[in-house]
């Protein structure tokens, strides 16, 4: 394979993963925020395969596989089949209207461009991809903030999660694989809980939101 | 001769105290009109009481027993120390050390009146000590100006410095440290505007309050003692106003004897006025007799140090 | 007589052997044979002490101050693990070691026959165990010579004080300890924060070593420092804590804490004004330590006069004399400030005599009343009276200490006033200015000693006068000497201490300029006169008047009733120790506050004239009113706003950690 088309071969999915990204603040169902998140998550499965093959680091191939199996397959379908048990609502609460959101989305990347401008000549070749974890990351706590929904919290958490793992994998060619799988693991985990108590959050409260728990404070 | 000239300083005093009181009752009479008892009437009611029996209140303590004894003492040694008839420069007459004892001759009679278990010795312990605690930074800031101005801390220096020259003219704000001397010297001997001492209406009393209790010799020593303070301070404060002529300051012996009775004779006859003219403060309103002692006094020390 | 070595072991014994009674003590229970056998031990150990700083003191000429030629007496020789000199004895040192030391003596012995008769208030191990942790800790402060060690052992003084005072476990001793805790804590931080500043980061160097005081943060370190021992002494705005805690804690332990405990706070003062500052303090710090010193005199003595518990009016007896020190220790730095010399000189004299004196007097006055208390079973002098006929001697030996107390002659304190008085009045003429300020010490002073002298009379005459107003009082069986022993002591050697000052001082300071010593007689500023002198006059006096009583008046007195119009009197009609201090409490009510209300209510339901009415009298103080409550007040507002940050709403946390995230990119990107 052309060494060349590396660079842009990851710049393209990178740009994808921003694109899905940003649609996704301004997805209101369920199953199609979970469909792009899939997809986004199967655009890092790529761009993991491709560091494997065009740079020989075949560890990776070892995290692409672990990325697509929980990311674009358990936990979608996890999610996915919890809320037809739960009979949770399938439209998600958010503070702001979507198109306001995607308003906003739009406005962190741009800011996160800006940030990243100025670790220019510490990335060189990377400045997309760097910059395109920051604006992720940014734009999962966007999600994580203004959605009052817990999917939609558990997703925003994963976004975050996606655009810190995307820019590790650019700048540092993927982190140890130990703990790569720790990290694995314990997001599993947290999305798993999270999603088991939406379940018992509605089961108690017959709501999917966190209005309820403010009253838990002391 | 030092020794000499303060024991008959003080013998004299001692004498004629009760003469003091006599005149200034006369003169008090005179002003209302009346003709007055003789003026040698307190050596006779002292002698009485001298012969009298002594009843003792059953609930009273050996402090009631002991307090007039302090009270004489006290007076005596300020007799001693503060010399009036003669001025010598005896350096134990210091004045924080009179103001002191002073209060421990109050202290002592405060004691006295609250042992006797009744409710006037209390009240007029309460006030009496009320007054010696008021009058002390007035008496302290009245002898801090005295004794930056002549450079002397007792009583006999004090009254031969201010004799070298008339303080009018050298100090002439010591006309306020006077006059808050004078407001102490009516204080601490009893006297209108702060005490009456011939009521009988035990709410007005503070001095007769105290000694309600006592009577027979005991009676006669706290009388005595307050005749002997009210005579020795208002002398001095005399000898301080006007300090010429005094014995042992450089002046002839007739002249001495002849400016000593005058003094004798016109201070009776001020505070016989002073009483006539005034009426006894209600205590609660002591405050502003005090305040307005502090500040004389107060301006005083300023004024000296700013001339 | 005793060399150096010699010194040096009998104050390191004196050291040890109250930490090993104290240990010894543990294992006692309750028993008396322990207690006593630990009293013992401790006094044998102050006893040391006292004779090991006695020496150091007397046998050699030691200047008034510290200088770089002064003999310091190096303790650390004798522990390897110590940097040289990082304990060690100077004239300062000794002189509050010979204070510690005979206050210990004195309260160990009473605490002999003192603490059995409370056996059932208190659990002796943990007063034993908590003493000799106190004592060790004041010693170890006095004999310290780097600021470290100074507040290790600073610390251990104060945390074995919290277990004094919480000693008899009641909610109101717990709740004083409470308070105690907390400004001893501030009062630590402040003096940590403080030599940390001054000694420049190097809290291991010498006291004698430290760099002077120049630039802002050593200026800070020093009010930090001042503001530390403030708090340990109780002065205004920090005082509220010493009339809750000292009552708390046995009597025996109160006598230690406010006897003893204060000193040390004064022997921090001077230590650092000497060592730190070398007494050249800016001006405005020196006049805003004596407006406040000054304040607390009088304010303390005006607590103490119109207080009717019998340990709280002490313990704010305690603020006032504290409040005098402090501001004689100002003084001193003013005069040294003006280039006064000698007058500065006299002050510190003065001040050092008064600090012995209060040791002894305040002391025999805790003690004095813990063995009343323990007969009368109740602090209040509202409910006592009549102790004067049932204990002659004893009434006499507390009169005697409120004589101390009250710093009239011929107690020793009068002489230390008289000292200060008569130099600052013999200063007064140097200037407009520095005389108008001296005028006003000077009468605050003399505002304050008048408040004093009345705050002991009210005791003595509540506590003794009169007839028992309580059946408690009235009942009261025989005090057994040996328990008021050593207070009797203590008034007595306040007592010798005035009327031989001049050759006491004269053993200490032979050297001092501005008070001079000549025969028996005291000389300041070119005023003298003698104590013995005085004491001797007023001695004639009294013999003179008993004589003549005698020979003038032959019949007996007679007893009868109090004079009362007729109506038999009850204990309810004469006037208690509130009603005596009631004038005070009324013409400086901005400064007690008190508040009375009286609620009627009517009882009968066809006449509503017959009311039953009910006097309610409470007195606050203005630094709980003005200061405390408000500061709390604002704290929790501002707690409370902030309280709300703690939504509950996950989104507010998390838009937290976002602008947080975004923050910081930006400033490090």
């Amino acid at each position: 394979m052309n060494p060349q088309l590396y660079r842009p071969l990851v710049d393209v999915l990178a740009g994808l993963m921003l694109v899905s990204g940003v649609f996704m603040l301004g997805r209101v169902r369920v199953r199609s925020l979970l469909r792009l998140f899939a997809a986004q998550s199967f655009a890092l499965v790529l761009i993991a395969a491709s560091g494997a093959v065009f740079e020989a680091r075949w560890h990776l191939l070892i995290t692409a596989g672990l990325v697509f199996a929980i990311k674009v397959v358990f936990l979608p379908l996890f999610m996915v089949t919890v809320m037809a048990r739960g009979r949770v609502g399938e439209r998600m609460t958010s503070s702001m209207r979507p198109a306001l959101s995607m308003f906003i989305a739009l406005a962190m990347v741009i800011l996160g461009f800006y940030l990243t401008t100025s670790l220019i000549p510490t990335l060189g070749d990377n400045f997309f991809v760097a910059a395109v974890s920051i604006s992720l990351a940014l734009l999962g706590l966007l999600m994580l903030m203004t959605r009052k929904g817990l999917y939609g919290q558990i997703v925003g958490f994963l976004i975050l999660e996606n655009g810190i793992f995307t820019l590790g994998l650019a700048l540092t060619g993927g982190m140890p694989l130990l703990v790569e799988v720790g990290v694995f693991f314990d997001v599993t985990i947290g999305a798993i809980l999270m999603a088991l108590l939406t379940y018992r959050v509605h089961g108690e409260t017959r709501r999917a939101d966190t209005e309820n728990l403010e009253t838990l404070i002391d | 001769m030092n020794m000499l000239i303060s024991t008959v300083s003080t013998v004299l005093m001692l004498a004629l105290a009760p003469l003091f009181i006599g005149c200034v009752r006369k003169f008090k009479a005179w002003l209302g009109n009346r003709r007055g008892a003789p003026v040698i009437t307190p050596y006779r009611s002292l002698a009485t009481l001298l012969r009298k029996e002594m009843t003792i209140s059953e609930h009273a303590s050996w402090v009631f027993r002991a307090a007039p004894y302090v009270v004489l003492s006290v007076a005596v040694l300020v007799a001693i120390f503060v010399p009036t008839v003669f001025a010598s420069g005896s350096a134990t007459g210091n004045l924080f050390l009179v103001s002191a004892l002073l209060m421990v001759g109050a202290g002592a009679l405060v004691m006295g009146g609250m042992d006797a278990a009744s409710a006037f010795g209390g009240m007029g312990s309460s006030r009496e000590m009320t007054i010696a605690m008021l009058t002390e930074p007035c008496l302290i800031v009245v002898i801090a100006a005295l004794g930056s101005v002549t450079g002397l801390w007792n009583a006999g220096g004090v009254v031969q410095t201010l004799a070298s020259a008339p303080w009018w003219f050298v100090h002439p704000f010591l006309v306020f440290t006077f006059a808050a001397f004078a407001m102490i010297v009516l204080a601490e001997g009893a006297r209108y505007p702060v005490d009456n001492p011939t009521t009988h209406l035990e709410l007005t009393m503070v001095h007769e309050a105290m000694v309600l209790e006592y009577s027979g010799p005991y009676l006669a020593m706290l009388e005595y003692a307050s005749m002997l303070k009210f005579a020795v301070l208002a002398l001095w404060a005399a000898n301080l106003v006007v300090p010429y002529g005094i014995l042992g300051a450089g002046a002839p012996l007739l002249s001495g004897v002849v400016v000593f009775v005058a003094k004798f004779i016109v201070v009776a006859f001020l505070t016989a006025l002073l009483e006539s003219m005034v009426a006894k403060m209600r205590f609660y309103r002591l405050q502003e007799y005090f305040t307005t002692a502090y500040l004389l006094a107060f301006f005083g020390l300023i004024l000296s140090l700013i001339f | 007589m005793l060399s150096q070595n010699a010194i040096a072991y009998l104050i390191i014994i004196a050291l040890g052997l109250p930490l090993v009674a104290g240990i010894f003590g543990l294992f006692g229970k309750n028993s008396k044979a322990f207690n006593t056998a630990v009293g013992i031990m401790n006094m044998l150990g102050a006893a040391l002490g006292a004779c090991g700083a006695g020496a150091f003191l007397f046998l050699q000429d030691r200047g008034l101050f510290l200088s770089s030629s002064a003999p310091l007496l190096d303790l650390a020789r004798f522990f390897p693990f110590l940097p040289s000199h990082a304990l060690s004895v100077d004239m300062l040192s000794a002189y509050f070691l010979l204070i510690v030391n005979v206050g210990f003596f004195l309260v160990s012995w009473f605490s002999i026959f003192y603490l059995p008769r409370e056996s059932d208030r208190y659990r002796f191990p943990w007063l034993h165990i908590a003493t000799a942790l106190f004592v060790f800790g004041m010693q170890l402060t006095v004999v310290s010579g780097t600021p470290l060690i100074f507040l290790f052992a600073w610390e251990i003084m104060s945390f074995a004080a919290y277990f004094l005072v919480i000693a008899d476990r009641s909610a109101e001793s717990v709740k004083a300890g409470f308070s105690y805790a907390i400004m001893t804590q501030l009062g630590a931080a402040c003096l940590i924060a403080g030599f940390a500043l001054v000694s420049r980061g190097n809290m291991n160097a010498l006291f004698l070593e430290l760099p002077p005081v120049a630039g802002a943060a050593a200026v800070a370190g020093l009010i930090l420092l001042i503001i530390g021992f403030a708090a340990k002494a109780g002065i205004f705005p920090f005082h509220e804590w010493l009339p809750a805690a000292h009552p708390q804690a046995p009597s025996s332990s109160s006598a230690l804490m406010s006897g003893v405990m204060l000193k040390v706070a004064l022997y921090g003062l001077l230590r650092v004004f000497e060592t730190v500052a070398h007494f050249t303090l800016p001006l405005p710090v020196i006049f805003g330590f004596l407006a406040l010193t000054l304040f607390t005199a009088f304010y303390g003595a005006l607590m103490a006069a119109v207080e009717s518990d019998l340990k709280r009016a002490l313990a704010w007896s305690s603020v006032e004399n504290m409040g005098i020190m402090f501001s004689m220790a100002g003084m001193v730095a003013l005069f040294f400030a003006l280039g006064g010399n000698g007058a500065a000189g006299a002050v510190w004299i003065a001040l050092l005599v008064f600090a012995f004196c209060h040791m002894l007097f305040k002391s025999g006055l805790f003690m004095a009343s813990g063995a009343l208390i323990s007969e009368t079973h109740t602090r209040d002098l509202d409910l006592m009276g009549g102790l004067a006929k049932k204990w002659p001697v004893f009434s006499g030996m507390f009169l005697a200490l409120c004589l101390c107390a009250a710093a009239l002659p011929p107690a020793g304190t009068f002489y230390s006033e008289w000292i200060f008085m008569t130099t600052v009045a013999s200063s007064i003429g140097a200037g407009a200015i520095i005389g108008l300020i001296l005028t006003i010490v000077i009468s605050v002073f003399a505002l304050a000693a008048g408040l004093a002298a009345f705050a002991m009379v009210k005791i003595f005459a509540g506590a003794f006068l009169a007839k028992p107003r309580s059946d408690h009082a009235a009942h009261v069986g025989g005090l057994p000497l040996a328990l008021y022993a050593s207070p009797a002591v203590a008034g007595v050697l306040c007592v010798a201490l005035g009327i031989f000052l001049p050759y006491f001082l004269r053993g200490v300071f032979p050297s001092a300029e501005g008070v001079m010593f000549s025969g028996s007689a005291l000389m300041v500023g070119g005023t003298s006169f003698s104590p013995l002198t005085v004491v001797l006059s007023l001695m004639a006096a009294v013999a003179g008047v008993w004589i003549l009583r005698s020979v003038f008046v032959s019949r007996r007195p007679r007893t009868t009733d109090t004079w009362d119009c007729g109506a038999p009197l009850t204990s309810r009609m004469e006037y208690t120790a509130t009603a005596f201090a009631a004038p005070p409490r009324f013409f400086f009510h901005i400064f007690t506050l008190p508040l009375k209300k009286i609620i009627s209510q009517p009882v009968s339901a066809d006449n509503r004239w017959i009311v039953q009415k009910k006097l309610e009298h409470e007195s606050r103080t203005i630094a709980e009113a003005f200061i405390y409550r408000p500061v709390a007040r604002a704290i929790d507002g501002i707690a409370g706003r902030v309280k709300r940050l703690q939504s509950g709403v996950v989104q507010f946390y998390l838009a937290l950690i976002f602008v947080a995230l975004v923050v910081t990119l930006i400033v490090a990107l």
